[in-house]
């Protein structure tokens, strides 16, 4: 430990150095970007080792190191390195989808396919209807919107109960890799945070037809909306097969360099799944349940990922953590405080209803539901979309929005991880994920 | 859209450059040691960079020019890691001596030629030297004479493992080739490592001489990445700040590195803090315009002689993921690639011509020197040290990065070129004075001591 911890502080005197020269930063902004990416890689690792001494997850380490040293704390990683960093996070993110569809195995998900629906559905429709409900009476009692009609009070609080439902399977996946959990509940967690960003996604576009048709009038609903929705999933579905086919036929035959090749796969799914408006998330996550099930490169594909894991991981979630606006937190932490609480009742009342209904039993049950906590990427991207729908309650929206998400955020994968702890799930895959 | 098209374009070319060299054992040995060397990437880099297609247009490599950065820093900590004083004192005093000698000598005849010649060939170029360049002419045209100079000390091992793996078989020669080729680089990239120090100055300008060279010469001359600072007027640290901070990065990061590997880790903590510690001193020796390959050198030399160090878990380590670092590097540095000019034309060919016959020399007198009497030794020693490869490359981009401007895009596309030419018939070379050894019953220092393997053989 005391090896991490001057490691550390020797970073910390290496880049105080680095600014006695201020004219280093003339040197082009690609070689100062550059240096930010080490000295994120370097910190964000040594963190998340020292946290780990206390038994948290790593993750939070790197999401503190982004929080610290990002533009909203010390700067030492600017906004435009930051900004410079987000193809990788792009890349990274693809290669996360990949990793969790490749987790999911059908064989087990068919034998528990009934509580998976039962989760799903519940989760939805009671996080969804009383986060609204909850939200539209908090606005009312505390004036953060105090010149707000009731429609308009009504369709903030349907925005907020759809981003309720919304989870973070970057965040599973990394905890579920950084604790090496296999098993029941590890398989649902995933199985259910994947579904779930799908279905809120749908349930999004659902909602801003209707805030459209409230705001604006009948004529101006756009129906096509939901058809081309239903195609770009659709199509991001076959995409994501045909991927998986090629990906399952290199891993198979050729095999040369895969984790080059992978690395290149989801540069180009993330950059070619955006320019003809395809869901790059989807693609790989259907890529990856492909490769797993239906060929016989999924274990390779695992471990070709998890070779360079850590590395993804460590910049991903440093990034995170530097794009967490501290400013929205600072104005609206009460109001996002209590949604936080409210949304943790709403899961673990939802998780207990989805696994009652299925008349199963889930051998940690009150832990069970800690494992939908984490929250991120998703929520904010249905945010921007609101904002692009030009509401102008968007940006108080947004600001709650990204102050429950920073709150989630560090809270989350602490829960998450003390969840899969409790579970006995960890420790349990056969892989070391190291 | 170009970086998206320059992407898909570098993943076939390089996979079906990969496939081909699968089939090389069809093809001659130079072209063997081509795909073996990965030098279809400086081609392929070429082919799309702003002088041939101009997909991976200026821009997206300014964008991207941090990966020379990495590329340099991972080969300089390579290197650092081969000097291990436990490793070292293996090493015959003999292979040392002849090491320095053979550097000395081949530094003195290219600096020298070099720095008589090029005033020649520059009127035949068609530039007459201006009256008013010439009180600085000689002083600068120097700074490239020197970089060649010890540029032209360097080797690479690939031909020779090449040849050894066809062989199967590794006689004491190709040993001592081995251990020559790695005593070699470290001297060079410490000599230009403490010139780029010496000869740093308080302000980063252009002198009148490099100016008229960059008005004179086409304008595609100047290296395409750093095309903008051709002339920048910037405060940079003094000489003994430059290389005092060289050896501090460099110290304080191999301590830091040895630390953090020196208990059990896994293969994925092994890789990030790699990666990391290159790209960070990569990063900030770049940001302050040090060299990234001297810092890096510094850090693998550190590294490797601090107590507990296992150098083998390091090094196999950086071999198993050399390859994508130096993909990439080279490709980058082929989009780099300044056009042929008769300049860099006649340059290129009077520094193969001088650096074989300085190897030669140099070999033959080190050989007379060093080893003991009555010892076979190959007069031809040196044509077998005749193959070029990454670390001369790195060099090259070394200085690109340190000092941005006309003389490193001179020196890189010497250096480039001189690396194609002589990887067609260096490994030829090689083979023939191989075989003629194989046919002798002696063998240079076989009666003394045998030869150690070498402790790694990479791409570089």
């Amino acid at each position: 430990m005391r090896d991490r911890i001057g490691a550390l502080l020797l970073i910390l005197v290496l880049v105080w150095i680095v600014r006695q020269y201020p004219y280093g930063e003339q040197s082009g902004a690609p070689n100062a970007h550059v240096y930010s990416l080490g000295f994120v890689i370097l910190t964000g690792y040594l963190a998340g080792e020292i946290l780990l001494v206390a038994q948290l997850p790593r993750l939070t380490g790197y999401l503190l190191t982004g929080i610290l040293f990002g533009p909203h704390c010390l700067g030492i990683v600017t906004q435009d390195a930051v900004q410079d960093f987000l193809p990788i996070n792009q890349i990274a993110l693809t290669l996360i989808a990949l990793t969790a569809g490749g987790e999911l195995r059908l064989s087990l998900l068919r034998r528990c396919w009934k509580i998976l629906l039962c989760i799903i559905c519940s989760q939805t429709f009671l996080i969804f209807l009383l986060g609204s409900i909850s939200t539209y009476l908090l606005i009312c009692t505390i004036p953060f919107f105090p010149e707000t009609a009731a429609p308009v009070q009504w369709g903030i609080a349907l925005v907020v109960g759809a981003i309720a439902i919304s989870q973070s399977p970057a965040t599973t996946i990394a905890l579920i890799t950084e604790t090496r959990a296999a098993g029941l509940c590890t398989e649902l967690a995933l199985g259910v945070t994947v579904a779930i960003d799908i279905v809120v996604i749908v349930l999004f576009t659902i909602l801003l037809m209707g805030l459209g048709l409230m705001d604006r009038g009948a004529e101006t609903l756009e129906w096509g909306k939901l058809g081309d929705l239903g195609v770009e999933l659709l199509f991001s579905i076959g995409a994501g097969i045909l991927a998986g086919i090629l990906l399952s036929l290199y891993l198979t035959r050729v095999r040369t360099n895969p984790i080059l090749f992978l690395l290149a796969f989801c540069y180009l799914v993330s950059v070619g799944a955006s320019a003809v408006h395809l869901d790059a998330l989807l693609v790989c996550v259907t890529a990856g349940i492909w490769v797993t099930n239906a060929s016989h490169a999924g274990e390779e594909m695992i471990e070709t990922i998890e070779e360079g894991s850590l590395i993804v991981y460590v910049i991903f979630f440093c990034v995170a953590g530097a794009l967490l606006d501290l400013g929205s937190l600072s104005q609206m932490w009460p109001l996002a405080l209590i949604l936080v609480v409210l949304r943790m009742g709403f899961i673990a009342l939802s998780t207990w209803v989805g696994v009652r209904l299925a008349r199963a039993s889930i051998p940690s049950m009150p832990t069970f539901w800690m494992m939908y906590l984490p929250q991120a990427g998703v929520s904010l991207g249905l945010v921007v979309l609101l904002e692009r729908e030009g509401f102008p309650w968007a940006a108080p929206v947004k600001t709650l929005v990204v102050a429950c998400i920073a709150i989630n955020q560090i809270f989350g994968p602490i829960l998450m991880k003390y969840a899969l702890i409790r579970s006995g799930e960890a420790g349990q895959h056969k892989r070391s994920s190291r | 859209m170009n970086v998206v098209l320059g992407f898909i374009l570098i993943l076939f070319l390089g996979f079906t450059a990969s496939r081909l060299a699968l089939f090389r054992g069809r093809l001659s040995l130079g072209m063997q040691y081509i795909f073996f060397a990965g030098t279809e990437f400086l081609l392929v880099g070429l082919a799309l960079g702003p002088q041939a297609a101009n997909v991976l247009t200026q821009d997206a490599l300014k964008q991207l020019s941090p990966v020379l950065s990495l590329g340099l820093g991972w080969i300089g900590l390579f290197i650092g890691l081969q000097f291990d004083r436990r490793e070292l004192i293996r090493i015959p005093p003999a292979i040392g001596w002849m090491g320095g000698i053979l550097s000395g000598i081949t530094f003195t005849a290219v600096f020298l030629f070099l720095l008589g010649f090029i005033p020649l060939l520059l009127p035949i170029a068609g530039l007459p030297i201006p009256e008013e360049v010439q009180p600085d002419f000689y002083r600068v045209i120097a700074g490239l004479c020197f970089l060649l100079g010890w540029i032209g000390t360097v080797s690479t091992s690939s031909a020779l493992t090449l040849l050894n793996q066809s062989a199967g078989k590794r006689s004491d020669l190709s040993r001592a080739i081995l251990l020559l080729t790695e005593v070699c680089p470290p001297i060079a990239i410490g000599a230009v490592g403490l010139w780029h120090g010496l000869n740093h100055h308080p302000l980063l300008r252009y002198s009148e001489v490099e100016r008229w060279l960059a008005d004179s010469l086409p304008p595609s001359i100047r290296t395409p990445v750093l095309n903008e600072s051709i002339f920048p007027i910037m405060p940079v640290m003094s000489g003994v700040e430059w290389i005092v901070l060289t050896v501090f990065l460099g110290i304080a990061l191999g301590w830091m590195l040895h630390f953090l590997t020196h208990h059990r880790l896994g293969e994925n903590e092994m890789l990030l803090l790699l990666t990391g510690a290159v790209i960070f001193s990569g990063g900030v020796a770049t940001l302050l315009r040090l060299s990234p390959l001297f810092v890096n050198l510094v850090m693998g030399i550190t590294l490797s002689n601090l107590p507990s160090f296992k150098r083998g878990r390091i090094a196999s380590w950086m071999l198993q993921i050399e390859k994508p670092f130096f993909v990439v590097f080279m490709i980058w540095v082929g989009a780099m690639w300044p056009p042929i000019t008769p300049l860099i034309l006649g340059i290129t060919f009077f520094y193969i011509l001088v650096r074989m016959a300085g190897l030669w020399f140099s070999a033959w007198v080190a050989g007379r020197c060093f080893l003991p009497v009555g010892s076979w030794i190959p007069s031809r020693l040196g044509f077998t040290l005749v193959p070029q490869g990454g670390v001369a490359l790195a060099m090259a981009v070394d200085f690109t990065l340190i000092r941005p401007g006309v003389m490193a895009d001179l020196a890189l596309g010497v250096v480039i070129l001189a690396i194609l030419i002589q990887q067609l018939f260096g490994p030829t070379l090689l083979g023939v004075v191989l075989r003629m050894d194989n046919r002798d019953t002696s063998s240079p220092l076989k009666p003394e001591k045998t030869i150690p393997s070498s402790p790694q053989e990479g791409t570089t």
